[in-house]
């Protein structure tokens, strides 16, 4: 059975593939980690984002849109970006995967060296926006230590507070969600480095339900660095039921069994 | 000196009072006119865009009930449509909202199957359809062209593909005018939904009966879990857009109808309080109860009639100046009637009424002598 999923951004904000979960004191409740890892598989979804960077001074940028297919379990994560436009991004390809336990893999092609792809860093912003890459996996849902932190409120709407800290030190060392728990969905993401600096913050600002009706799911999104600079991120197509070909991650395949 | 011309004068003794209830009334009503020919209009342009097709039954997803109707792949159930009775031509349709280059207000982009029916109805005002399924060409609507400053020849990007303009059209139906049109193949292509579409439409042949239409919907129902097959207008009332513009309509209509009809309330309260001595005076000189009732109800009558008057001049101006802002261009068509209009001035004055019954009441009931004391 095809499930419904949701699109690229609600998966970014509540990925996650850990099957146990050190708590503390502060428990999360019972089943909302579960429920934030159920509502981001998905058999296949696509969905197209238009992003706007506006930068410290508040000039903003023509925006960028971009597609993006993906898919999701339990054991393995893989996206497929392409640039629409502008001409500069126009099929600029990316390609990304984690398994469960392995780290993520990403490459980069242009339009005509499809042969040719160069290994990127998961960490940089997309297209010089701050979509990161990293992000589309939510990983911090698989580290072992998740707290509840209290309720909290965001655009209206009540969440919950949740600390991920990752067993050993990362390149980020704390990721604090508030989830909306009726929904399991991240209003609220802040990213803190290794020097505890908060890196980005990503918002909810704009909620749609899903055309399941099954829930729902992020229309636009903010992530803003700590520079003041935040790119806009509007989600104006997809579809939930994306039929993922043999060939749709070819490329993928081809690289990562090189790789291997 | 009659009693409507008393009334009158009354109202023009305190101007200021006077005017801003009736400014009060005014913006209710516009709010509501503007508001409930919008939610009309948006519901009619696209039912009248089914209906210029010459659809008889649309086939989409259940749980649907976003503007756009979930797309699905058509093929399978196009093919098992075909079949039933009466079912003269099945044609997918995949549509979307998309910017045309980089800074432009999103635009109704439609895909219909090449060579299938839905192309009849629409008038080729310029230039030629397209040659083949996979042609990449567009043609645009005649109002799009216009929003979009092209012509034949010109070229439009739609999502990183380009295409050539190659007809301008016209329809009987206002979203179809301020839309680009390309063949179901090319949209697919556009959206990367290889096959899907978000409706199939059913046209049934001259002989069809509604008592065939229902056949076909009984069928799908039994046998394609997941969908349903509707009219155009079910079609529209599920979508959730104009529910929510509806609902926002009759909101409003509350809203109005109370302030309304406290501001009457209000207003003729304390016009009776400073005219006590006045309504004594008239009782002293035999005035009937009744017809100071009916005088204090025909000046908050009165209040209403012109504030409904002038609200439904500039509700219907609102309506005008928002369906040519850039964003909702070719996209809503606010329906103005007659009896709409009189029904909402009808409206205005029951607020009149309504609000003025209690201080006529009380008017009514002062004693001469008590009146007469009155300071």
């Amino acid at each position: 059975m095809n499930r419904q999923v949701a699109p690229l951004l609600v998966i970014a904000l509540l990925a996650g593939c850990g099957q146990s979960w050190a708590t503390d004191s502060r428990e999360t409740p019972p089943g909302l980690l579960e429920a934030v890892q159920q509502a981001r598989y998905s058999d296949g979804f696509e969905v197209r984002l238009a992003i706007t960077t506006v930068d410290a001074q508040k000039v903003r940028s023509p925006p960028i849109k971009i597609a993006v297919i993906g898919q999701a379990s339990a054991e393995r994560q893989r996206f497929l970006v392409r640039g629409i436009s502008p001409e500069a991004v126009r099929n600029h390809y990316l390609v990304t995967a984690k398994n469960a336990a392995g780290p993520i893999n990403a490459f980069e092609y242009g339009p005509d060296d499809e042969g040719h792809p160069i290994s990127v860093d998961p960490f940089a912003g997309l297209f010089k926006t701050d979509f990161v890459i990293w992000d589309l996996f939510g990983t911090w849902w698989d580290w072992p230590r998740q707290t509840a932190e209290g309720l909290g409120e965001v655009n209206g709407r009540r969440c919950l507070w949740v600390r991920s800290r990752p067993a050993a030190l990362l390149q980020i060392k704390e990721v604090v969600s508030c989830v909306d728990k009726e929904f399991a969905l991240a209003l609220s993401t802040k990213v803190y480095d290794s020097q505890n600096r908060l890196r980005r913050t990503i918002r909810v600002e704009k909620l749609i339900r899903k055309n399941s009706n099954a829930g729902l799911m992020a229309k636009k999104i903010t992530i803003a660095d700590e520079r003041g600079a935040y790119s806009e991120i509007d989600v104006y197509g997809g579809d939930e039921q994306y039929q993922v070909e043999s060939e749709t991650f070819g490329v993928l395949e081809r690289l990562l069994g090189k790789s291997n | 000196m009659n009693l409507l011309s008393l009334a009158l004068g009354n109202l023009r003794h305190r101007p200021a009072r006077s005017s801003l209830t009736v400014s009060a009334i005014a913006l209710g009503i516009a709010a509501v006119v503007a508001l409930t020919t919008i939610a009309w209009g948006f519901e009619a342009s696209w039912q009248k865009a089914n209906d210029a097709r010459g659809t008889d039954l649309i086939v989409t997803r259940t749980g649907s009930q976003n503007a756009m109707p979930s797309p699905f792949v058509g093929a399978a159930l196009l093919d098992q449509l075909a079949h039933y009775p009466h079912v003269q031509e099945v044609a997918g349709l995949l549509s979307e909202m998309l910017s045309i280059g980089e800074q432009s207000p999103p635009i109704f982009v439609f895909g219909w199957a090449y060579g299938s029916y839905l192309w009849d109805h629409l008038k080729l005002l310029q230039g030629r359809w397209p040659a083949d399924r996979n042609e990449p060409v567009a043609v645009l609507g005649v109002l799009a062209a216009e929003m979009l400053h092209k012509s034949i020849g010109d070229r439009i990007e739609l999502e990183g593909q380009t295409l050539q303009v190659i007809g301008i059209f016209q329809s009987s139906a206002l979203v179809e005018n301020g839309a680009v049109l390309i063949t179901l193949d090319r949209a697919q292509s556009i959206t990367d939904k290889p096959n899907k579409v978000n409706v199939l439409n059913i046209k049934m042949d001259k002989t069809a009966t509604e008592a065939d239409a229902s056949f076909v919907k009984e069928q799908v129902s039994k046998t394609l879990p997941g969908f349903a097959a509707i009219t155009s207008g079910e079609l529209v009332s599920r979508n959730t857009v104009v529910k929510i513009a509806k609902a926002m309509s009759h909101v409003t209509i509350l809203i109005a109808t109370l302030v309304g009809a406290l501001v009457v309330f209000n207003t003729m309260l304390m016009s009776i309080n400073e005219r006590t001595r006045e309504i004594g005076v008239l009782q002293a000189l035999g005035w009937p109860r009744s017809r100071i009732m009916y005088m204090i109800i025909c000046e908050s009558a009165m209040l209403a009639l012109l504030g409904g008057l002038i609200g439904i001049a500039v509700g219907i101006l609102l309506a005008i100046g928002l369906e040519h802002t850039e964003l909702m261009r070719g996209k809503i068509d606010a329906i103005f009637s007659i009896p709409f209009c009189l029904a909402v001035l009808g409206l205005s004055v029951f607020l009149g009424v309504g609000g003025g019954i209690y201080p006529a009441r009380m008017a009514a009931r002062l004693s001469p002598a008590q009146a007469l004391r009155h300071e």
